[in-house]
């Protein structure tokens, strides 16, 4: 009914999206809103349709490498579009609208660093389990 | 010679009761103590025509209750107390003491502007009801305020 490169994308949304909030219900204070999850789940899945898309994704040696860059840039697109919230539409400080992560200092490189590296990880195991459990047909 | 010496007798009886009753009345007399006693007090008996109007003794007025003023704390992504009752006319403030900003907002009603550390925002409550309120910043952040 429907082909391997959308059920590779939304398998990857669905992981991202749950890998997400067991990190942000185990170590960041306070959980994120529903609107937040939705943008991610739609995020991914467009990332991950584009991922699949790519002809030469399938001809490429260095998938895993390449999952994770995807990955970097799909973090990348989600913290714009919050920064971009904070600073165009809410009017906010800069980085406000983050939680905090238990155990590290806010509005440190390290702060940063574990949000941005954080989200690309979660989208890669989901890009890496669509691999290897959903084979593209063609 | 018998009734020239009785007549000469009588006359001078007479005569000395006149001189005596002149010397009384010529004499200054003694205050009379029973005149000159101070009245006793007269008892009033007053007649009431009219009913005497009572004293008009102002009832008690009931006072205006005085406005309680409650602090709620805002702290680690978090309204402190989360869930507050309070009275018709009481003021809520919001104390923010967070590293981050927030805001407090209940959709059409009050709404305040972005608060950092240290800064306060109230809210006079003259409605009863419930009154849902959140941070626009972080929508987790959650309280209620229950007027009645």
């Amino acid at each position: 009914m429907f082909d391997s490169i959308f059920k590779r994308a939304l398998l990857v949304a669905i992981v991202t999206d749950a890998v997400d909030f067991l990190f942000h219900f185990f170590f960041t204070n306070p959980m994120e809103s529903l609107t937040y999850f939705v943008i991610k789940f739609l995020l991914a899945f467009t990332v991950a349709t584009g991922l699949f898309s790519w002809r030469s994704y399938s001809q490429r040696s260095k998938k895993i490498l390449i999952i994770f860059i995807t990955g970097l840039i799909f973090s990348t697109l989600m913290s714009a579009y919050y920064r971009a919230w904070e600073l165009g539409e809410a009017r906010v400080p800069f980085g406000s609208r983050a939680p905090d992560i238990i155990g590290i200092t806010r509005y440190s490189i390290m702060f940063s660093l574990v949000w941005w590296l954080g989200h690309a990880t979660f989208f890669s195991i989901g890009a890496w389990l669509a691999w290897r459990i959903i084979k593209q047909k063609g | 010679m018998f009734k020239f010496f009785t007549i000469l007798f009588v006359g001078l009886v007479l005569l000395g009761n006149g001189c005596a009753k002149q010397a009384k009345v010529s004499e200054p007399t003694a205050p009379s103590t029973a005149i000159n006693q101070p009245m006793a007090p007269v008892e009033k008996t007053e007649t009431n025509f009219l009913p005497k109007p009572k004293p008009v003794i102002p009832a008690d007025t009931p006072k205006a209750p005085t406005a309680t003023v409650y602090t709620v704390k805002v702290s680690n992504f978090s309204f402190s107390p989360a869930k507050l009752t309070i009275n018709k006319g009481d003021k809520v403030i919001w104390q923010h003491d967070d590293a981050v900003a927030h805001t407090i907002v209940s959709v059409g009603n009050f709404s305040s502007p972005v608060l950092s550390r240290g800064d306060k925002f109230d809210f006079v409550f003259n409605q009863a009801g419930e009154f849902n309120y959140y941070c626009s910043i972080h929508p987790s952040m959650t309280g209620k305020i229950i007027v009645k």
